[in-house]
């Protein structure tokens, strides 16, 4: 993103030219973000992708070795954490384990010097926000994960910051409580209306909770948008390949209605790109589907995923648990909607052409 | 313990269970009975008059109190000392780390030669005392403190050591983004992860100190009354062929030991039971 387009956003969280080295290590290079106040971002991206870097220095942990970080207009980087009005949610949330519920959530008004019933009246109200209200004499290991997520959480929000950034939030939860507290996170982050940055190594937690989602990788940023342009128009080969459930393929023009675009190029396709059909089903695209054999079929719970063998490559389609059922060895259809095509460090999403202008709905 | 019929990882409870209560029988709990039986010589009087003459009486609280303020100076030290080999590289860290333990190799008598030739009002340090503060440290119940300073230092420090290692700076991050002072950070945040490892260092360190004998002889001077130590009554009472009354005395001893032990127990589980959830 350009320095241009930063000054046309209202930015609320701002990072320009930022740059930090741990010895040889690049964790930031030139990384340039702008938030604008009142946006749930996750910044997605690999482990040592510089995400976790970002938000740390955000939130005063980690000094930038150039660059500014601006919060509300004003530039922190000499600015101590504690007053840059910011709540940290640790991925190990990080809860005191010697202080009870209701402790940890008061500890960050006590040291604040706020008045004894102030800060009874704002626990209640947080413990009743995370659904713990009667825990707040628990401690720490007498919760549940989800609660302790909760109760991190909560103790971020209790001196009202303006700005929530969250380290991996959903990491530390089995899978069943993950589900439900992300949706329970984005709702509370939304009712709030509190700008909210959290990192993710999980792309479907970020396109999930994510208004917007910020790409790391090798510190740099890749790209940013929202979690569909992301997904409908990557802008860089590392987003194209990183979001969605990818595969490579090279001399994609061996598919019916794709041309090659040069040598040297090369196609990524998604499953969601390619239907199959068994022989005879009812279908659009009997004219212009090719011949596949399936290779495999394996079962997903929700759906399954079929591997078809077609011109010497083996890719992968989706197929409801309802359609006919397909056995491995069987001929059958495929049509190819799409390919992205990265080209050196551009990317160009080809249509299949026999769909002409149709629009396609991925 | 669980009744279950399921077959351990580790082979032959039966046998290993065997082996280690007859180590500790053989190595422990026979000479400690035998302290019991050997004082059971005495009739109940004697026995109580034995333990309770004013200079036996005398020596208890000498011991006691000594030990008390030697082992309370180095639960700070030690957890300065423990402080500074976690958090801070400086030049000569591992040499440091590695002489804490030379209190556990010297023989404590050499200790005890070298610390009062030190602290003697003639000494490089005692001197220094004696001459701008008028206080002697060698043949005073200071020296006694000094020489089980030096005794109990590693216990503090290999207590807290290892917690300390382990505690994780998450925490202090979370504390200083939610505004709390360095300070306030350490005494709320670090401080009570570090509790139950000070106060075990503290009580290994005063049981030690209260048992120690040879480097405190030396320092002590032992004046009647003044500086003797409980254990100096007992070797007193053995080289005078008294078995029975040293043991007496050592029962005592015992007494003492078993309870500061056992309140460092009820310590530790009280303060655990909040980290573990099990209340």
């Amino acid at each position: 993103m350009s320095q241009a387009d930063n000054e046309i956003r209202d930015a609320y969280v701002e990072l320009r030219g930022v740059n930090k080295r741990f010895g040889d290590f690049y964790a930031s290079k030139n990384v340039n973000i702008s938030i604008p106040k009142g946006r749930l971002v996750g910044l997605l991206g690999s482990s040592g992708s510089g995400k976790t870097t970002i938000l740390r220095m955000i939130a005063g942990l980690e000094t930038p070795d150039s660059g500014e970080i601006i919060i509300d207009g004003r530039v922190v980087n000499d600015i101590p954490g504690s007053e840059r009005g910011v709540g940290f949610v640790f991925q190990s949330y990080a809860l005191f384990r010697y202080m009870t519920v209701y402790d940890n959530i008061a500890f960050g008004l006590r040291v604040k010097k706020v008045d004894a019933a102030t800060i009874d009246k704002r626990v209640r109200e947080l413990l009743k926000l995370i659904n713990c209200e009667g825990l707040d004499e628990r401690f720490p290991s007498q919760l549940s994960g989800g609660q302790r997520q909760r109760v991190a959480f909560a103790r971020a929000l209790a001196p009202n910051p303006q700005l929530l950034l969250l380290d991996e939030p959903f990491a530390a939860i089995d899978a069943k409580v993950r589900l439900e507290l992300r949706t329970w996170l984005r709702n509370m982050i939304t009712q709030l209306g509190i700008t909210s940055i959290f990192v993710t190594h999980d792309q479907d937690e970020a396109i999930e909770v994510a208004d917007e989602i910020i790409v790391t990788n090798q510190g740099q940023i890749e790209q940013t948008g929202t979690p569909r342009e992301l997904y409908v128009n990557p802008k860089t080969p590392f987003v194209a390949s990183f979001i969605g459930n990818t595969q490579p393929v090279a001399n994609y023009d061996r598919f019916r209605y794709f041309d090659s675009l040069g040598a040297g190029t090369r196609a990524i396709i998604r499953p969601e790109f390619v239907a199959v059909f068994k022989k005879g089903e009812n279908q659009r695209f009997v004219k212009s589907a090719e011949q596949g054999v399936v290779e495999d079929v394996i079962f997903r719970g929700s759906n399954l995923e079929i591997k078809t063998r077609i011109h010497d490559v083996v890719i992968s389609s989706t197929r409801s648990i309802n359609d006919s059922i397909l056995e491995p060895g069987e001929p059958v259809d495929v049509f190819i909607y799409r390919l992205i095509v990265v080209d050196g460090d551009k990317i160009v999403v080809q249509n299949n052409k026999s769909l002409k202008e149709e629009s396609v709905f991925i | 313990m669980k009744k279950s019929k399921r077959k351990s990882v580790i082979p032959g409870f039966g046998i290993t269970f065997g082996i280690t209560m007859t180590i500790l029988s053989v190595v422990v709990l026979i000479p400690l009975c035998s302290l019991v039986i050997f004082s059971a010589q005495l009739s109940p009087a004697e026995f109580f008059h034995t333990i309770t003459t004013p200079r036996v009486l005398k020596s208890y609280w000498i011991s006691i109190g000594c030990s008390f303020v030697a082992s309370t100076v180095n639960a700070f030290m030690g957890l300065a000392l423990a402080w500074i080999l976690v958090r801070y590289e400086f030049p000569g860290k591992r040499f440091v780390d590695g002489i804490i333990e030379l209190p556990f190799a010297l023989p404590t008598a050499v200790a005890g030669i070298a610390l009062t030739h030190m602290t003697t009002t003639n000494g490089w340090i005692g001197k220094v005392f004696f001459d701008f503060f008028n206080i002697r440290i060698a043949y005073t119940p200071l020296g006694i403190i000094v020489a089980l300073v030096f005794i109990g230092i590693p216990f503090v420090v290999r207590s807290v050591q290892p917690v300390l290692e382990k505690i994780d700076v998450q925490y202090e991050e979370a504390a200083s983004i939610l505004g709390a002072s360095r300070r306030k950070t350490f005494w709320s945040v670090i401080f009570p992860e570090l509790l139950p490892a000070l106060i075990s260092g503290f009580s290994l360190a005063f049981a030690r100190c209260i048992g120690e004998y040879g480097s405190v002889v030396f320092i002590s001077g032992n004046i009647p009354y003044k500086t003797e130590i409980a254990p100096l009554m007992i070797m007193s009472q053995l080289q005078e062929y008294d078995y029975a009354s040293a043991t007496s005395i050592a029962l005592v001893m015992l007494a003492i030991a078993f309870v500061i032990l056992s309140v460092n127990a009820i310590l530790q589980s009280m303060v655990s039971k909040r980290v573990s959830g099990i209340a």
